[in-house]
């Protein structure tokens, strides 16, 4: 690379770190270190891959998806999958499917309160559960291309994305109680 | 009527025509489908979070980073792969052969064989401590330079 690319590079690098360091954190568990060590990787595949940009989509999208393909692939690499692979398409047996007539709690509250709640729970949410829910409604990955890119099937990523909503439901209602208390 | 809220915790964006009339006529399912939305749009308004790293030391650390070279690495490579079978094929001529000469020409192949694995092993492994120590000065050269053009 010329003296020029360099001065370039380093552009790049200062608009778009904090895009790829916060894809890294939803990817990676939301561990700073990990998401500092893939921030790295990511511009290193970048440096060497600058000369594949075609100049067809936006640099910013094709940068991100080189991002996101480079985490997947992490993660699939990942013992951390096998945890996921291994469970079993449940959908059935959930008690919490029962309806519940007194859903009226969450109305009561207020959007930013709850919505800010929900982050946080999402983010103690367990790997399996947590990933495919910021993939399908973050990243606004479809089931196919989860499912082509972590290798998982589309029926277990629907039922991890199902109990993870259910999950959090269960939160919102722990809260509830908590508020009552 | 028939609930639909296993339906709805699916995936509210596959709901039919006829599930969301539904939705229209059953309070029940109405507020099992606002909550659902609501976790599902908490997940797309996730928030970015403030950076702690130093950009300036990715940009050192990817620039200044030594790459080998890939026609070093293909002829490693290569000599890795080939060696051994040069070195059984010799073996090979002395027992068919009973050679005095080839059995001479095996042992001095054999000895050239271990002074350049040694030769060359020894040089990457120096190179390769030296091109880090070289990479950590750089990164700290680039550094000082940045802080002393902030700085100014």
């Amino acid at each position: 690379m010329k003296a020029i690319d360099k001065k370039e590079f380093e552009r790049i690098v200062k608009e778009t770190y904090k895009m790829i360091y916060n894809l890294g954190l939803r990817l990676f568990n939301y561990d700073p270190h990990e998401a500092e060590d893939f921030t790295q990787e990511v511009y290193l595949q970048l440096y060497k891959n600058l000369h594949k940009y075609d100049g067809k989509s936006k640099f910013s999208t094709w940068i991100y998806s080189l991002a996101l393909n480079l985490g997947l692939n992490k993660i699939k690499k990942n013992k951390r999958l096998k945890k996921i692979q291994s469970t079993e398409v449940l959908y059935e047996s959930d008690g919490v499917l029962e309806s519940n007539p007194e859903l009226d709690y969450f109305a009561e509250m207020e959007d930013q309160f709850l919505m800010d709640k929900l982050q946080k729970e999402l983010m103690n949410l367990p790997e399996e559960y947590r990933l495919p829910l910021i993939l399908l409604f973050y990243e606004k990955l479809s089931y196919k291309e989860m499912s082509e890119k972590l290798n998982i099937p589309e029926g277990t990523l629907k039922s991890l994305v199902y109990r993870g909503k259910l999950r959090l439901k269960e939160k919102i209602k722990e809260l509830k109680n908590i508020i009552k208390g | 009527m028939k609930h639909i809220i296993k339906k709805i915790w699916e995936d509210t964006n596959q709901l039919t025509d006829l599930d969301k009339k539904h939705l229209e006529e059953c309070d029940l399912c109405k507020k099992e489908y606002l909550l659902a939305k609501k976790i599902e749009s908490s997940i797309e308004k996730l928030p970015e979070l403030n950076v702690p790293i130093e950009v300036d030391k990715i940009i050192a650390k990817v620039l200044l980073k030594p790459f080998y070279r890939t026609w070093q690495l293909i002829l490693i490579g290569l000599w890795v792969v080939l060696s051994p079978f040069l070195l059984q094929l010799n073996v090979f001529s002395v027992i068919i052969l009973k050679s005095d000469e080839v059995y001479a020409a095996t042992i001095l192949f054999v000895l050239i064989y271990m002074i350049l694995i040694l030769a060359f092993g020894y040089h990457f492994y120096t190179e390769h401590k030296k091109s880090i120590e070289e990479y950590s000065q750089k990164i700290d050269l680039f550094l000082e330079n940045k802080l002393m053009k902030i700085q100014k």
